[in-house]
């Protein structure tokens, strides 16, 4: 037993080969989020410091990195992408785009203006909150498919594929009937005053 | 068409543009129908949110400081194997013949292997990256009691020259205007000389209980400096080159040709810290 464990550790090493950055952004389009989490963690060192010495926070840092990675996800997923540089040079362009855009924000507003945006965004944080309570309601496959065909701008048949459907009619029909669902979900559960104002 | 579908349609892409018009009058005219509209749009919205919110969140369970791969915290353990064996023939000579302990050949067989890495390491970090500057850093990984152990060296990326997609240049609208972006000037100014390499050594002595003497490429640390990890930065300036030891979150000065031990003076200046930490 305990030499049988010894062969175990003594097994010889087989190095992890990493993946290249075609093969991670074939994985990204796949839909793939464990090849985002490896882009993710690969390039933070470089996206925080790009945004902290520009003075920038960390907390701001964070949420501009991972902003960029998320419209990175979303424009690889969607098949709107064609990558001609490096997943770190596209993400760093977005994180620089983002955050001049930040500055150039923090320099147009005075202070009284400041407070705008922040409850804009509380707000918006808010009817998010409310879709998310309720898609919940409706099970992971009506969440799915509406996240995908929503957010992630996949073709029905993309959905279909990934979330198991004989064909791309039954994904039409189901992220349909979902909708509907979640819709009716909503007015039962929140007033047009929660959710319109 | 109710009206659900109607506005269904709209945001799925469904109706064609003299269909696309006709909506949009109704709506202005239409208020059921633009109450429904501006309650379909939210919950789109809504969507979108929750989605980028569930990706943010899986994003923040991410570990970071554990960005090294399997490859190199195997490479750790071979090196905290070698050194286990540098610290005992270390031991036996200090003991045995001498008081101070010379360990060049020994570390000469460590420096050949980390020194093939290192390469290998640079060249496919700054092929990765793109960039035309990158800081180099080493670090010194020192195992208790022995002398010198081992040098590490790792590309990290400088600030200074994002290049976008063409195919996204367009991206929000927006085309890279870097004059905005306040990045200090001094990052640019710098270089990092990836040729060069700083011999460290260790050395316990009661009298000294943290200082330095450097000359000739080789810097000489005197200390306890066995428990963390220290870096040496070389920064090629136009005339030039400055010597930095970073240890335990603070940067300290090494002057060159010291033949005279000295203390090691930690760097106030928060500018010139900031610029070492970039670098880093």
């Amino acid at each position: 037993m305990h030499f049988k464990g010894l062969l175990t550790l003594l097994k010889p090493y087989k190095p992890q080969i990493p993946m290249t950055d075609q093969e991670i952004f074939k994985q990204i389009c796949r839909g793939d989020e464990s090849a985002l989490e490896v882009v993710y963690q690969k390039n933070y060192r470089m996206m925080m410091r790009l945004v902290q010495n520009n003075s920038g926070t960390e907390q701001e840092a964070k949420d501009i990195y991972q902003e960029a990675v998320v419209v990175f996800w979303q424009k690889a997923v969607s098949g709107n992408l064609v990558l001609t540089s490096k997943i770190s040079t596209y993400i760093y362009s977005i994180c620089l785009n983002l955050w001049r855009k930040e500055l150039d924000r923090k320099k147009r507003h005075t202070s009284e203006e400041h407070d705008r945006p922040h409850y804009q965004q509380h707000e918006i944080e808010e009817k998010a909150r409310i879709v998310r309570e309720c898609i919940d309601q409706l099970g992971e496959t009506c969440k799915k498919v509406l996240s995908y065909y929503y957010f992630d701008g996949m073709s029905m048949k993309e959905i279909a594929e990934r979330v198991g459907f004989a064909n791309t009619d039954t994904a039409k029909t189901k992220k349909y009937k979902c909708k509907k669902k979640l819709d009716e979900v909503i007015k039962r559960q929140y007033s047009a005053h929660d959710f319109l104002d | 068409m109710n009206k659900f579908e109607k506005v269904e349609a709209y945001f799925n892409n469904e109706l064609s543009s003299s269909e696309k018009n006709e909506f949009l009058n109704d709506i202005e005219s239409n208020t059921e129908l633009k109450s429904e509209y501006n309650f379909q749009n939210e919950i789109i919205n809504g969507i979108k949110e929750a989605r980028k919110a569930e990706l943010k969140a899986m994003l923040n369970k991410v570990p970071i400081t554990s960005v090294s791969t399997a490859s190199t915290g195997l490479y750790k353990i071979f090196a905290g194997s070698v050194a286990t064996i540098l610290l005992g023939t270390a031991s036996w000579y200090y003991f045995a013949t001498t008081k101070q302990v010379e360990l060049s050949n020994k570390t000469e067989v460590v420096k050949e292997f980390t020194e093939n890495n290192v390469a290998e390491n640079i060249n496919s970090e700054s092929e990765k990256l793109q960039t035309t500057s990158a800081p180099i850093l080493k670090e010194e990984m020192i195992d208790k009691g022995t002398k010198q152990v081992m040098e590490q060296k790792e590309a990290t990326p400088s600030v200074n020259t994002p290049i976008l997609p063409n195919s996204e240049s367009d991206f929000e609208n927006h085309s890279l205007d870097e004059e905005n972006l306040d990045i200090p000037a001094d990052l640019n100014s710098a270089s990092i000389n990836l040729n060069s390499k700083v011999d460290v050594e260790i050395i316990m002595k009661k009298k000294y209980s943290f200082h330095y003497q450097y000359s000739h490429s080789k810097l000489i640390l005197y200390g306890e400096f066995e428990e963390g990890l220290f870096e040496v930065l070389e920064l090629n300036k136009e005339d030039n080159v400055e010597v930095y030891l970073y240890y335990k979150s603070n940067f300290y000065y090494i002057h060159n040709n010291t033949d005279s031990i000295s203390p090691l003076k930690s760097v106030s200046d928060e500018k010139l810290k900031q610029k070492l930490e970039g670098l880093r």
